[in-house]
């Protein structure tokens, strides 16, 4: 056994068809039903810096582009930038003598707090100024000859020089928008047909934008459908609508910067890698020496929500400092987690027994119930998982898996219990009434059963068997019809999973047997 | 006005807007003048960090890769809840109709966007010029795709494409490299060929990135014409830090050369000048000027130092030579510039698409598409409404 657990041996089926593992699962309580990550929809809760923890409401955090103000990382390694402080002398006039001072602003990086004062007894005010240093590539804000700011949080972000010009051009397109969409909203609840004044189509159709698919349609549009009833609409209210000026073409294109790339002295690592050019959109510097700070992106947390019942499966706690869950309905906590315990050498014809464990995670004693899926298509009542069954069964299982006992198989599970745990009074009453040949062995809330294994055809490369288990649980009832004051009843029933189990390819060697279950 | 814009871009309810390309995705929300993240298109499988678009894919595989993407772009790039937000997404007209169902397929019923809408990158790249006429020229990573646009319509039927973009040039860099350099390996010096070494992708990217550049039409006229006697000054070589013991030494030549293939013309005689050159022969006649004097290239590769001064240079050398001499009467073309780096430029032409009131009426809705499952489709004309 390389991993101690194994986890992607096991799976289970979640209602949507798909085999995960009991990690990789949430469970419903409202529709009684396993859900997986593609049966729920995230939803963002709560978005906060990485860093320092920042928590904004959703309107805020938008505004600031989902950006920190105060933390930065490096434009080189991506790391967070740490701001440090040195003291700097005021620049003071020629008449004053010599200042005792200290570190001026090109050298140290220790934080020194002492104020100087100079011969004659005035205190030249030292400010205190502060630049940003990464402690992991050792870039600062100095490697790209910016000047050190005298208040933290006083760095500001780069500008996007086309903001301007975008704006403009948005504004016209808006306008042209606006104005087609009116249009076409007047034309749809006409019910006069009027004959429309030719101007107001010829320039409808070529001033706005007429993508190439709608054309065919507006046009037909314009046939058939008759205008409004007032002839205010004719666009002369809209006569102010500037046109914006057409971008000009480019009057010299500028060639080849031969000094950088062609001479001999040039070193690639003066030039910025992608990432690092990626991770600035708008300006995308050259060379490294343009590089600035990163404001960093918030993270954010979510909570999931069951699609079908719409009900909340995952809630974390709105504050980002806590980890805890408000809702946390992991299938973990409810369903009976089963292991690979023992396999012996693989023989093609015979019956292989293998033990697999089952930990109950609940902290309740629960009553387990195993199928075999030629059982369940005996029994012959749930058509929908019989079908799941028969598909399984065709595509994808290359043996069959036998329990013993022939029917009417329960095991007792103990509940959750602590790992120092010494009252042992449940645990012996199970064992009394546990049948040898099923259960192997139990210790409070872990069993190992014993089953068979027998290949389908001697061809097979890796064993895949699958069986069936069935337990109670207890949902929450979604449908409350008179408010009372206690709680809504409990709604219990009965589920079952189907649970494929990949025991691995055919030549690997038997796993070594515990001494407990010799 | 900027208030205005402000107050759009920070409405709970504007559109994402997503640039899938090969390689890299834009992302971003509509409104705004620059997208929020420029990521590479990959996810990371049990571990392992894969193409999202690779080769030979079955559906299953593609589904869940794209799936977990655009989880990734939602929750953790853009930090905005799927649900009852309209998505735009922008595209190149040839996309692979089998994407673009799956695509509508995850956004509206798995991922429940209020709606879709598909937005031809070219005819978006337009409304960065603030012109309805223009000739489209993107040059991305798998290929360049040439497309005019007249009057605000899409020429869809004259679209041309050409796969020499990034891929190719990451190819040319790896054969020259064995052609021509040389590795320090554990301190001994060999020949690129006899080492042996694998470059990634992301290797050959950087070496792309960092050490190459598109050559000057003269210089680069006068390497082809090389004889064995007469001096050629090469560029400087570097030298190149795979790892820790490995050491590769880049001449010149590579440098400079590997971008070659982007204008070398192949069998058919085909180049990306060529590219922009019979698109203008297509056109009809009373377009040919317009279109000449407004052409726009955009894509991530156009953004090599020296691009668009050796196309400017190679169209205007073609012109005179036989094979079009006769055809085009046109001797001088025109660029412009986006307001926006190149490699987002399409992009950008989404954000202001998704950003105006007209957006439903393009889109595919969510209802709608639940009822029919039609994606309308740039060629057979199927409407979703």
């Amino acid at each position: 056994m390389t991993t101690l657990l194994n986890l992607h041996r096991v799976k289970y089926q979640c209602s949507c068809g798909s085999f995960k593992s009991l990690c990789y699962l949430y469970f419903c309580r409202h529709c009684l039903k396993i859900k997986c990550k593609d049966c729920v929809i995230l939803e963002v809760d709560c978005r906060f810096c990485p860093s320092c923890y920042e928590h904004l409401q959703s309107h805020e955090a938008i505004t600031r582009k989902n950006r920190c103000q105060s933390c930065f990382s490096c434009p080189c390694c991506n790391h967070t930038l740490v701001t440090r402080a040195t003291n700097t002398s005021a620049a003071m006039p020629i008449s004053l003598n010599t200042t005792s001072d200290s570190g001026n602003a090109g050298g140290g990086d220790a934080d020194e707090s002492i104020s100087s004062t100079n011969v004659s007894g005035l205190q030249t005010p030292s400010k205190k100024v502060y630049y940003l240093a990464c402690s992991v590539c050792r870039w600062s804000t100095r490697d790209i000859r910016l000047a050190d700011q005298p208040t933290l949080n006083s760095w500001k972000a780069q500008d996007n020089i086309h903001e301007g010009r975008f704006n403009e051009l948005l504004q016209h397109y808006k306008q042209i928008a606006t104005r087609e969409k009116q249009e076409r909203d007047r034309k749809r609840y006409s019910t006069v047909k009027l004959r429309s004044a030719l101007p107001t189509t010829t320039t409808s159709r070529s001033s706005s934008d007429k993508y190439g698919l709608l054309a065919p349609v507006t046009r037909r549009g314009i046939r058939t459908s008759g205008i409004l009833k007032s002839p205010s609409v004719t666009e002369s209210p809209n006569s102010t609508n500037p046109t914006i000026k057409p971008s000009d073409p480019i009057t010299e294109i500028e060639p080849l910067d031969e000094n950088l790339f062609l001479s001999n002295t040039f070193d690639f690592n003066k030039l910025t890698t992608i990432t690092q050019r990626l991770n600035s959109v708008e300006i995308q510097p050259l060379t490294v020496d343009r590089l600035y700070p990163l404001a960093k992106h918030f993270t954010s947390k979510q909570s999931k929500r069951c699609k079908e019942c719409d009900h909340n499966v995952l809630k974390p706690e709105p504050s980002p400092k806590l980890i805890k869950f408000k809702l946390h309905q992991m299938a973990l906590f409810f369903i009976p987690e089963i292991r690979i315990w023992h396999h012996p050498a693989w023989s093609a014809t015979e019956s292989n027994p293998c033990v697999l464990s089952i930990v109950n995670q609940l902290d309740e004693q629960t009553i387990l119930k195993l199928y075999t899926l030629d059982e369940i298509r005996e029994e012959n009542i749930d058509k929908d998982l019989i079908d799941r069954i028969n598909q399984l069964d065709e595509y994808i299982l290359t043996s069959q898996l036998t329990l013993p006992i022939s029917k009417d198989r329960s095991i007792k599970l103990h509940p959750h219990v602590e790992p120092n745990e010494t009252d042992t009074k449940l645990d012996d009453e199970f064992r009394q009434s546990d049948s040898r040949e099923l259960v192997l062995y139990r210790k409070f809330a872990k069993i190992a059963i014993r089953c068979y294994i027998k290949l389908k055809s001697s061809s097979v490369k890796t064993i895949l068997g699958a069986f069936i288990i069935e337990h109670r649980v207890v949902g929450i009832s979604s449908i409350v019809s008179t408010p009372t004051a206690t709680s809504s009843n409990p709604v219990t029933r009965n589920v079952r999973h189907i649970i494929l189990i990949d025991f691995g390819p055919t030549d690997e060697p038997a796993l070594t047997l515990h001494s407990s279950l010799a | 006005m900027t208030s205005f814009i402000d107050s759009l871009a920070a409405s709970e309810k504007t559109a994402v807007v997503i640039d899938i390309g090969h390689a890299y995705t834009k992302c971003g929300f509509a409104g705004n003048s620059s997208p929020r993240h420029i990521v590479p298109t990959t996810v990371s499988i049990r571990g392992e960090t894969k193409r999202v678009f690779e080769d030979n894919l079955d559906l299953a595989s593609l589904r869940e890769r794209l799936t977990e993407f655009i989880r990734l772009v939602y929750y953790k790039y853009n930090i905005a809840n799927c649900r009852e937000r309209r998505v735009v997404i922008v595209e190149s007209v040839i996309t692979p109709t089998r994407i673009r169902h799956l695509l509508a397929d995850i956004l509206l019923k798995q991922f429940e966007a209020s709606s879709l809408a598909f937005v031809s990158l070219h005819l978006g790249a337009t409304y960065t010029l603030g012109r309805s006429t223009a000739l489209v020229l993107d040059v991305g990573y798998i290929e360049a795709q040439i497309m005019p646009v007249a009057e605000g319509v899409p020429l869809a039927v004259q679209f041309d494409s050409l796969s020499c973009a990034g891929q190719a040039i990451h190819k040319q860099i790896e054969s020259l490299l064995t052609q021509h350099a040389s590795v320090t390996h554990q301190g001994r010096k060999k020949s690129f060929a006899e080492a042996n070494i694998q470059l990634s992708e992301d290797t050959l990217e950087d070496i792309k990135v960092r050490c190459c550049f598109v050559s000057p039409f003269t210089r680069a006229q006068s390497y082809s014409k090389l004889s064995s006697d007469t001096t050629f000054k090469e560029a400087a070589s570097t030298e190149y830090t795979l790892g820790p013991e490995t050491i590769i030494h880049i001449p010149g030549v590579v440098r400079e050369f590997a971008c070659e293939v982007l204008f070398e013309q192949d069998i058919d005689g085909k180049s990306v000048a060529t590219l922009i050159l019979d698109a203008l022969i297509q056109a009809s006649l009373d377009l040919r000027r317009q279109f000449a004097d407004n052409i726009l290239v955009i894509g991530g590769t156009a953004m090599l130092p020296g691009f668009l001064h050796r196309l400017n240079a190679e169209l205007k050398h073609l012109v005179n030579i036989s094979t079009y001499v006769n055809k085009l009467a046109i001797r001088e073309f025109h660029f412009h510039s986006p307001p926006a780096q190149l490699n987002y430029a399409a992009w950008l032409g989404g954000s202001m698409i998704g950003a105006l009131d007209t957006l439903e009426s393009q889109s595919i809705l969510r209802e709608k598409y639940l009822e029919n499952g039609i994606v309308p489709d740039w060629f057979t004309g199927e409407q979703a409404a």
